[in-house]
């Protein structure tokens, strides 16, 4: 098993909220020293990426093993009013680094994509309050044509 | 169209519908301002290298949704995340070509760890490091990683010379 820290990554969006967009986590690659590392969207970082350009810039300058957790806000520092990272270190354990980074991004990247899969579903779910309706419609119109005419 | 590298072109099977839809994903993701359109455009060893990855990322993500091109790019952004192996996939086929550009070109043997951490991020190293590669990949000191820099700016002039003819 290993064991790895990690603080979250979170973005500003449009409506100016912080929502969680992945995270920085601490490995080692075969025998290299621990080394902070970031999880996001491929997506967003092509979206975004002039800032994204610019962290990687930023991570050169650090060198290959630096910053720290402790410190990787230093990372972002240039763009610290769209991203920002957690106070808090947590913990996550898996079978290997690979488990861990793919359960990260799940967690931390695809969880807004759950956002969409539902708001996918509420299309879906349109057609049939829409068929409910018509046959609603029907239903009354067909009572309406039963009933007797109270003003009559 | 670019001057990109034919012989990898054709080996890879790309059509000039590859290429224009290259175009338009890179435009509807980045923008016509980005940096990976400038460098498609500039075309040559670097930018063939940056058309390929996007034709094979984009290839897996049209078999998966052929409307994709035609989406928000909200929507793409998202479809993206979901399918982060594409993203993998075309790096497992960008880095061994710039590898083998500047050992052709330059005759230079490079790291793919080092010319990934100098021409990308930590984020694509971490993901090359663990997909199934068959390339080795080793971790770089600061050193290698310079070093593959200069190789990759190298490679690059050689483009721009080519390009107005002073090689």
């Amino acid at each position: 098993m290993v064991l790895s820290r990690y603080r979250i990554l979170q973005t500003k969006n449009e409506l100016g909220r912080w929502m969680d967009a992945g995270a920085v986590y601490e490995r080692t690659y075969h025998d290299s020293p621990l080394v902070a590392v970031p999880v996001a969207g491929a997506g967003d970082v092509k979206v975004n990426w002039r800032e994204w350009d610019d962290f990687a810039a930023r991570e050169r300058e650090f060198g290959a093993v630096e910053p720290p957790l402790e410190e990787y806000d230093k990372v972002f520092a240039d763009h610290a009013d769209r991203y920002c990272l957690s106070e808090e270190i947590y913990t996550i354990e898996g079978n290997s680094y690979k488990e861990i980074r793919a359960r990260l991004y799940q967690r931390y990247v695809l969880d807004p994509a759950h956002e969409r899969e539902e708001a996918e579903r509420r299309v879906l779910t349109y057609e049939v309050p829409a068929e409910r309706l018509l046959a609603a419609a029907r239903a009354i119109r067909e009572t309406k044509g039963d009933e007797p005419c109270l003003s009559g | 169209m670019a001057n990109f590298d034919h012989e990898t072109i054709e080996q890879h099977n790309v059509v000039a519908r590859d290429i224009e839809n290259a175009r338009r994903y890179v435009a509807l993701l980045q923008g016509t301002d980005s940096k990976t359109y400038a460098d498609i455009a500039a075309g040559c060893y670097y930018g063939t290298s940056a058309l390929l990855h996007e034709v094979i990322e984009l290839r897996v993500l049209l078999n998966r949704d052929r409307w994709l091109l035609v989406r928000s790019r909200k929507r793409a952004n998202k479809f993206l995340q979901g399918n982060e192996d594409a993203h993998i996939e075309a790096l497992q086929v960008e880095y061994p070509y710039l590898q083998r550009m500047i050992a052709e070109i330059l005759g230079e043997k490079v790291g793919i760890g080092e010319l990934v951490k100098a021409n990308a991020s930590r984020l694509d190293f971490d993901k090359l490091f663990d997909s199934e590669l068959d390339l080795p990949i080793f971790f770089p000191t600061d050193a290698d990683i310079e070093r593959a820099r200069i190789l990759l700016d190298r490679l690059k002039r050689f483009d721009r010379s080519k390009e107005h003819g002073t090689q």
